[in-house]
């Protein structure tokens, strides 16, 4: 049976469950076998750095944002365990929870401006906040023993005496394990394939029906949790916590860990923390060589390793063990056999647009236009560049909001939704540029249509629950049954889409619409780029989704393959609707026909002049307006 | 909390200026590499710390004459501020399509090569720098103001003119104009873009080892001293707006008026960093554009590709 969720880590490959588990057993016996309490100690502070080095690579790796904040949570976490066992005499197991849930508030308000910025913008606040520490520990220097620290937190005890130096270690290890196997589990759930598609392509995520706010929200919160476990227990080890345990250079040491390592990798900060944190125990954390190293360390991962050195062996890998895909024969594992049906939807959607106006600055990109689209029918909309189509289609997906005009779904307006609430009424949409996610196959790709209506809960994916394997077990049957919809074999599905042409990717993204089972289906010019075969591939798909009961709005500007696959043209010019009808009408079509030669006659002119002097001649055929005229 | 007079009350708000001068300096270089490149060059703290060392080495220990010092500052900022160029960012830039997340990091781990290479030739301990001018007092309607003071403005102002003049009246202003609007597009009709990039770091260079010989005798010369002010200058940035340099000058000024005259003057300088945080976060969360910030600019909204 399939794996679970995503193939997200191709890693899994090359390193075999029994490395972690020995690993795990190494790290579990070790004190038992050394007791030299410096070794411990070191350990314990890799530990550490290995949970907070999680933490980062799921919200840098997988989530794109860059979060550098975590020294910040292990200090504040450090703190409100010192402060707790100090003042209330407090033990660990309520210090920790306490800590962690502080952890994840100040997690969730330093990663508040990503729902508005993104890129270095977060990494500089993060950055400012690492250098707060200092004067927010003077600042309340009753509280926090200032520039000294706070000693005597109290230790791990047992029946009233300090319990032995292994124990305070196999708990931060157990811990440790736990957010191992918890983030494992999160990433290989749909949230893995949410992370990567909202980091690799916003738009397309939230037109999936992606609400990106509470997915930013979550994996910050999510992200705090490793941090104030470690920052905690760490406080706890210790027995002492200060300004000066976790600063700037610890942002250092994570980021070139997780670079090094390779983000969005698994095993990436384990690799990492190991090189960087090996060497700054080798060479004495104090030393004066250390950032030194650890500088020259992160330029190095910046620079050179793009996926890190996991994905720099996995590129390896794959080409030397996998098996090749033939692109050559990639289109012969795609076509719809005539026993692929598209379940019908039981209510046909009826969208209308009134009066729907949009203005850029001085431009009008829309104006007054209005259309409806009904359940079964395929509605084109044609003009040349710049009349308005995308903007119409943005308008009708929610990414732009008209300044005038209703938009209506069966009679409701929908104008004020966002994209992902729209998602959820059934809108869909493809891109101009397919946006998928290219490290995902085919099959995980479509299925984000199905996590986006329906996400698991971060509690089920972690734990694995019942409804978690019954809600994944769904989502793959839905996503391969859109698959096997729009003629993507079996094969195909399970290759990467990285790996596939510009054609099998624009049929992927119907796929997903149909995944999210939409019935509002629009796309930009879905056939842009392909070749005759393929054109007619698309087309017959897009009428057999019709034929189910959806409705299809199209833009597109390849005629021939218009005039095959629409049931009502309109066509639009300098933003308002200069023309309409559908192409079955013979009278219709002539007129039609003359509108669109003189809405493209400026292009064609122009296109014609930078033909060269002697191909003039004998244009190609496939020029679809060279090649029409002489048919009818 | 102290009672304020009205000298200290005075004297707070023209320091504060005069450290503003200093981050709004500071700020115009982050914001001139940003516009021109779109990375966020992290190692500007470590050329703040070279320029601030080495403005008590040239001038104190070598006895070197002013003049000389400003000459050796400035050769010493355009070095370095090339070397993080072409040692950070030269490659990811001619690589990937979108080099935030690439450039940051690795101009982070060159300042803190920077920092440690500094701290590893000079040491860790403190050195007081005399002041580049008289250390008399100039009274000024009852209120005592080290000539030093009236230096940080004067360079700042000069900075933000001759700059503005560059863009706007010269022909390398105009190139320069036309990769910070447009890079595809300028690259597209012949400008070499790389070119005005490699500048912009030099210049960047300049202004912030020459932001920390001016702030020298305020700040005391020791290695990681730069951190100390490119904290308060992305605050500054961040407040102006990212990519404007009209933004640099205002948002420096605010800052350093809040954060090293007002503050730690009436209150406790230990709240001045919280206090701009948390001006800063809602900031970027309601106005991202900050106050002279272009909409979608610089990340802003859209994250700039180059």
């Amino acid at each position: 049976m399939r794996r679970f969720g995503s193939g997200l880590p191709a890693e899994a490959r090359f390193i075999p469950l029994s490395l972690e588990v020995l690993l795990g057993i190494v790290l579990l016996v070790f004190p038992l076998a050394d007791s030299s309490a410096l070794d411990v100690g070191r350990v314990e502070l890799l530990l550490v750095y290995l949970m907070s080095a999680v933490a980062l690579n799921f919200v840098l790796g997988y989530g794109g944002e860059m979060s550098i904040g975590q020294p910040v949570l292990l200090t504040a976490a450090g703190y409100t365990t010192g402060i707790l066992s100090i003042h209330m005499g407090w033990q660990w197991w309520i210090t920790t929870p306490i800590a962690v849930v502080v952890s994840v508030a100040i997690s969730v308000f330093m990663g508040l401006p990503g729902v508005r910025v993104r890129g270095w913008y977060l990494g500089v606040l993060g950055f400012l906040g690492v250098s707060l520490i200092p004067s927010i520990t003077q600042a309340f220097e009753s509280w926090t023993g200032g520039t000294t620290g706070l000693a005597n937190v109290l230790p791990v005890e047992h029946n009233g005496t300090i319990a032995p130096q292994w124990v305070p270690y196999e708990i931060l290890l157990v811990f440790t394990i736990v957010v191992w196997i918890a983030s494992r589990n999160l990433i290989a759930s749909g949230w893995g394939i949410t992370l990567l598609a909202q980091r690799d392509h916003p738009h397309a995520a939230s037109a999936s029906g992606v609400n990106s706010m509470k997915v930013r929200t979550v994996t910050s919160a999510l992200a705090g949790i490793p941090c104030g476990i470690a920052g905690a227990l760490y406080a706890t080890i210790q027995q002492f916590t200060s300004p000066q345990t976790f600063t700037t250079q610890t942002v250092l040491l994570l980021l070139g860990a997780v670079m090094l390592g390779g983000r969005g990798r698994r095993w990436g900060p384990v690799l990492g923390i190991a090189v960087f944190g090996g060497l700054s125990l080798w060479v004495g954390p104090f030393s004066s060589y250390n950032p030194l190293i650890l500088g020259c360390g992160v330029v190095i991962a910046a620079l050179l390793f793009k996926g890190g050195v996991i994905g720099a062996v996995e590129t390896l890998w794959q080409r030397y063990f996998m098996p090749k895909t033939a692109s050559g024969r990639m289109m012969a594992g795609t076509g719809r056999s005539s026993g692929d049906t598209i379940a019908s939807i039981e209510t046909p959607p009826h969208l209308e647009l009134t009066g729907v106006n949009k203005r850029f600055g001085g431009v009008t990109a829309l104006n007054d236009v209005g259309l409806s689209v009904d359940g079964g029918t395929v509605v084109t909309v044609v003009g040349a560049n710049g009349s308005g189509k995308t903007t119409l289609l943005n308008c009708v997906s929610g990414f732009v909001t008209p300044d005038a005009g209703q938009i209506t779904l069966d009679g409701k307006p929908v104008n004020r939704l966002a994209s992902h609430r729209r998602a959820h009424l059934g809108f869909a949409r493809s891109f101009q540029v397919p946006q998928l996610v290219e490290e995902l196959t085919v099959l995980d790709n479509v299925t984000l249509g199905a996590y986006g209506l329906r996400p698991q809960t971060v509690l089920d994916a972690v734990l694995r629950t019942p409804r978690y394997r019954a809600r994944a077990r769904a989502a793959t049957a839905t996503a391969t049954a859109a698959c096997q919809m729009v003629g993507l074999s079996e094969r195909v599905t399970r290759l990467k889409v990285g790996e596939l042409p510009l054609a099998i990717r624009r049929i992927v993204e119907i796929a997903r619409a149909l995944a999210a089972n939409a019935s509002i289906i629009c796309l930009d010019e879905p056939v842009a780029g392909l070749n005759l075969a393929e054109q007619a591939q698309v087309s017959e798909t897009l009428r057999a989704i019709a034929a189910s009961g959806r409705a299809v709005l199209l833009i597109e500007h390849n005629l021939p393959f218009v005039l095959s696959t629409s049931d009502h043209l309109i066509l639009l010019r300098d933003g308002k609707i200069a023309d309409s009808g559908a192409p079955a009408d013979a009278e219709d079509t002539t007129r039609q026909l003359g509108a669109y030669f003189r809405a493209f006659a400026g292009a064609a002119e122009e296109a014609f002049d930078k033909v060269p002097a002697e191909a003039e001649g004998d244009a190609p055929p496939s020029r679809p307006f060279k090649a029409r005229p002489a048919d009818g | 909390m102290t009672v304020p007079t009205l000298a200290t009350f005075e004297l707070a708000i023209v320091s504060g200026l005069a450290m503003g001068c200093i981050y709004g300096l500071v700020a115009i270089a982050y914001n001139l590499v940003l516009a021109a490149s779109g990375v966020f060059n992290m190692a500007t703290g470590a050329v703040i710390t070279t320029g601030v060392v080495m403005s008590y080495v040239l001038g104190q220990r070598l006895s070197w004459k002013v003049y000389a010092v400003i000459g050796g500052i400035i050769a010493v900022g355009a070095v370095t501020g090339s070397m993080a160029e072409l040692l950070g960012v030269r490659r990811l830039l001619a690589g990937a399509r979108s080099v935030s997340h690439d450039t940051m990091v690795s101009t982070l781990g060159l300042g803190l090569v920077g920092e440690a290479l500094v701290a590893l030739l000079f040491g860790n301990d403190i050195y007081p720098v005399p002041s580049y001018v008289s250390s008399n007092s100039v009274e000024v309607g009852g209120v005592p103001i080290p000539p030093l003071y009236f230096v940080m403005p004067a360079v700042l102002l000069i900075v933000a003119v001759g700059l503005e003049f560059l863009l706007r009246r010269t022909e390398f202003g105009v190139v320069t104009r036309a990769v910070i609007a447009d890079p595809e597009g300028a690259s597209l009709v012949g400008i070499s873009v790389a070119t005005v990039v490699q500048w912009s770091f030099v210049a960047a260079g300049i202004m912030a080892a020459v932001s920390g010989f001016l702030a020298a005798p305020l700040l005391s010369a020791s290695a990681g001293i730069g951190e100390s002010v490119t904290v308060y200058a992305f605050a500054a940035a961040a407040i102006g707006g990212f990519g404007s340099f009209r933004g640099g000058v205002v948002g420096g000024l605010i800052v350093g008026l809040v954060g090293s005259g007002l503050t730690p003057a009436f209150f406790n300088s230990n709240w001045s960093l919280p206090l701009l945080y948390v001006i800063v976060v809602p900031m970027l969360f309601f106005r991202p554009k900050g106050l002279f910030g272009r909409a979608g600019q610089f990340g802003s909204e859209g994250e700039r590709r180059v």
